[in-house]
C-alpha cells in the first residue's frame, strides 16, 4: 500500500482556496467544461440529481 | 477514571467561510482527522472498491462507503456516533434540524472526467450536502475545479475552488445550490460525499 508522507497534502493547504482568473481563455474553457454539453434540449439542472439517485440509495 | 470519549473523525470540522447567497454554504480548510485524511486517501489509492458508474449525462467512480469493508483506521468514519456528531455540527452551522440519515458515497474522478452544473435538488430528497476533497495535491493546470454559480447560468460564476486536499464545503440543497466539476486534466480527485435529510424523512 502507498504510504506517501502526508506532507504534500499541507503544502497543498496552503495553496489559496479561490482560484481567480484573469485569463479570460481558461475561463472560457472552464465554463465549456461545465456546460450541459453534451445533452441535447434545454437546460436541466436536475438531470445529474435524478442520474445519481438511480446509482444511489 | 472517565471512560474515554470516542474518537471523532470529524473534530476539526468548523466553517472558515460561510455565505447566505447565491445559497446557503459554508466552506472550510479542514474536516477530518489529519491521520484518517492520509489512511483514507491511502485506501482510496489502492483498496477501495470503485465502480464506474456512467450515463447519459456523467460517469465517474463512486461505492456508498457504509457498504465497504472499511480497514480498521478509517470504520469510524461511517460509526453511528461519529455521523451523529457530523450532523449535529452540520445543524449547528446552517440552523437547521437533520434527520438520523446519513449518506456518505465516494466519489473519484480520473481524467478527462468531470461534473456538469446541477443543482442537487430532488422533491423529497436530501436537505444538505457536505464534500470534502482528498487528494495528492493537483495543480491548477490539472483542473477538477469546484465551481458555484449564481444561477444556472455557466457563465454567471460565484466561486471557483480548487480542489486543495482536507477542504470541504458544506450547504444548503435548493433550487439555487447550483455546482458543477470542471474536467480533471490529471491526477486524481477524490471526494467524500454526505447526504443530510430532514427530520421528517425516514430513509435509512
Amino acid at each position: 500500500m502507498r504510504n506517501d508522507p502526508i506532507d504534500t497534502i499541507r503544502d497543498a493547504r496552503r495553496q489559496a482556496i479561490d482560484l481567480e482568473l484573469s485569463d479570460s481563455i481558461a475561463l472560457k474553457r472552464l465554463i465549456a467544461e461545465v456546460r450541459q454539453q453534451d445533452h441535447d434540449g434545454p437546460l436541466d439542472v436536475t438531470l445529474y440529481n435524478r442520474t445519481y439517485h438511480r446509482h444511489n440509495r | 477514571m472517565a471512560p474515554l470519549a470516542p474518537f471523532d473523525p470529524y473534530q476539526r470540522l468548523a466553517p472558515s467561510h460561510v455565505a447566505a447567497a447565491p445559497f446557503r454554504y459554508f466552506s472550510t480548510d479542514g474536516c477530518l482527522a489529519l491521520e484518517m485524511e492520509a489512511a483514507l486517501l491511502a485506501w482510496f489509492e489502492h483498496g477501495a472498491p470503485w465502480t464506474l458508474v456512467e450515463t447519459d449525462f456523467y460517469e465517474q467512480f463512486e461505492f456508498d462507503m457504509r457498504d465497504a469493508d472499511l480497514p480498521d483506521a478509517i470504520a469510524s468514519l461511517v460509526s453511528p456516533v461519529s455521523l451523529d456528531a457530523l450532523r449535529a455540527k452540520m445543524e449547528a452551522a446552517f440552523g437547521d434540524a437533520l434527520g438520523n440519515h446519513v449518506q456518505v458515497v465516494a466519489h473519484r474522478l480520473d481524467p478527462g472526467q468531470r461534473i456538469a452544473i446541477h443543482n442537487d435538488m430532488r422533491q423529497g430528497g436530501e436537505t444538505h450536502r457536505l464534500t470534502v476533497q482528498l487528494n495528492r495535491g493537483l495543480a491548477d493546470d490539472d483542473g477538477g475545479f469546484f465551481m458555484l454559480f449564481n444561477s444556472d447560468d455557466v457563465n454567471d460564476i460565484h466561486r471557483i475552488l480548487r480542489p486543495i486536499s482536507g477542504s470541504a464545503i458544506g450547504f444548503a440543497i435548493s433550487p439555487a445550490s447550483h455546482h458543477a466539476v470542471s474536467r480533471l486534466h490529471g491526477g486524481e480527485r477524490f471526494t467524500l460525499v454526505y447526504s443530510f435529510y430532514g427530520p421528517d424523512n425516514g430513509q435509512s
